[in-house]
């Protein structure tokens, strides 16, 4: 507990009710002390890090911070492997909007990464982002297979074009850096945590590139791609999730979250829950959600501060551990981080080791 | 799932996706065609894969009592012309 100052209330009392208190004081109190403890050990970890991640500055000799991008034609099959070249680094606009759309949104993509967290590309060793559109037939999706940025044209009742949104082609890439850094299990709370970190990044994506802060940001992911046969203003509301079509079914907190078995276990579904929790942080902090609250998720990322089957409470006692490490334990940031932990039910009051400080 | 698991009908759940819209079909045995027979039972013998890579769909087959969950990747390539033929046809 020493150099714990964010705790207002003496840990060796947390040490005497777990021994002596109530069954229910005394889970309380274990829960505290082991949420007290793995902030201990995130920390030391970050600390440990932080020193090769730290901002890296622009110009750094053998650091690039070049893109380089290839855009394909799957020609409307089923072709992962696709090998036509529709546009590649450097060349003029290509006559198809998709394509163009494609290598537009993966260089705006590479450059957030870059500027802001000092990124270079995926694998942060200038790794060629590689695009792939038009992509089976009528197909209503965009995805990562690992590799490559996929894109379909969509069937045009459910969805147009998935090029066409920004922060969907953000969310694309950022499936490649999670698997390259923490490389979340695609299941269950890890699933929607890997989801998640792909709706916070692919969103920031678009608010660094139109300069919004988190206040005149929409929040939303999947703008504009809607089809006729969906009624609503996105696929997903971080700021309200459950809101953005008629059948949007996200949960906006803990009590609410969704057990199934499809969809990997609600993986898209219950992103929801941390997607809300960024919000609220980047909303209590202000500003431009890029500079700080998207540092403190990048941190846990970068530093590998948790396993490939992490839990929405692990993840969220390693950002209370970064926004430590990066502003200090008593500050502003750690108390947004907290709070909105919170507010989503993913760590309860008890566990909030500082819900009741006050920064001074 | 509301639909009733018949045994003379295909059933398909197709779940996921960067939407993570949960979709549902179905069509009569009668109806496929010998290659999309034989590709739906290969589905049900299929081994359980982790996915790869993010935002792939993924099938959930059921006939009678039996059930096969294919991730996309992982689909015979035989049963590609069923599902464009039920393109249309998929429900929320």
């Amino acid at each position: 507990m020493r150099g714990c100052k964010c705790q207002i209330v003496p840990p060796n009392l947390f040490e005497r009710i777990a021994r002596h208190g109530s069954q229910e004081e005394r889970e309380a109190a274990l829960d505290t002390l082991a949420v007290d403890h793995s902030i201990r050990l995130i920390r030391a970890q970050n600390a440990a890090l932080i020193g090769p991640m730290a901002q890296r500055p622009v110009g750094t000799p053998g650091r690039h911070g070049v893109v380089h991008r290839t855009i394909y034609n799957a020609k409307y099959r089923n072709d992962e492997h696709a090998t036509t070249v529709m546009r590649d680094e450097g060349q003029q606009p290509s006559a198809d909007e998709s394509a163009n759309q494609a290598y537009d949104g993966l260089g705006d993509t590479y450059r957030f990464y870059w500027e802001v967290l000092t990124r270079d590309s995926i694998d942060d060793a200038s790794m060629s982002l590689l695009g792939e559109v038009h992509f089976g037939s009528k197909y209503d999706n965009a995805f990562w297979d690992g590799e490559r940025m996929i894109f379909g044209d969509g069937s045009g009742t459910l969805f147009t074009g998935f090029t066409a949104a920004l922060e969907v082609i953000g969310h694309e890439l950022t499936h490649g850096v999670t698997e390259k850094t923490i490389n979340l299990r695609y299941s269950g709370q890890s699933g929607a945590l890997n989801e998640s970190i792909s709706d916070v990044f692919g969103c920031l994506v678009k608010q660094y590139k139109l300069g919004q802060t988190a206040e005149q940001a929409t929040w939303l992911v999947g703008e504009g791609i809607l089809g006729p046969g969906m009624h609503g203003v996105a696929l997903r509301s971080m700021k309200e999730p459950g809101t953005a079509f008629d059948g949007d079914n996200q949960p906006a907190d803990m009590a609410h979250y969704v057990n199934t078995t499809s969809d990997n276990g609600g993986v898209h579904t219950n992103s929801g829950i941390p997607n809300r929790a960024f919000y609220l942080v980047a909303s209590a902090i202000g500003g431009n959600a890029w500079e700080r609250a998207g540092r403190i998720w990048y941190q846990v990322m970068v530093s590998r501060a948790v396993q490939p089957d992490c839990q929405f409470h692990t993840f969220a006692t390693a950002t209370l551990a970064a926004a430590a490490t990066l502003y200090g334990a008593n500050s502003t940031e750690v108390k947004a981080v907290a709070d909105a932990w919170g507010t989503v039910g993913v760590l309860s009051a008890s566990q909030l080791p500082t819900s009741a400080a006050v920064p001074t | 799932m509301s639909e009733a698991v018949s045994s003379d009908r295909l059933t398909i759940e197709r779940s996921g996706g960067f939407a993570g819209l949960t979709m549902h079909t179905s069509v009569p045995l009668a109806d496929l065609r010998p290659g999309e027979r034989a590709a739906v039972e290969e589905c049900f013998h299929h081994p359980s894969t982790p996915p790869s890579g993010a935002d792939r769909f993924v099938y959930r087959f059921r006939v009678g009592g039996r059930e096969a969950v294919v991730r996309e990747e992982r689909l015979p390539g035989a049963i590609q012309p069923l599902l464009d033929r039920l393109a249309g046809s998929w429900t929320r």
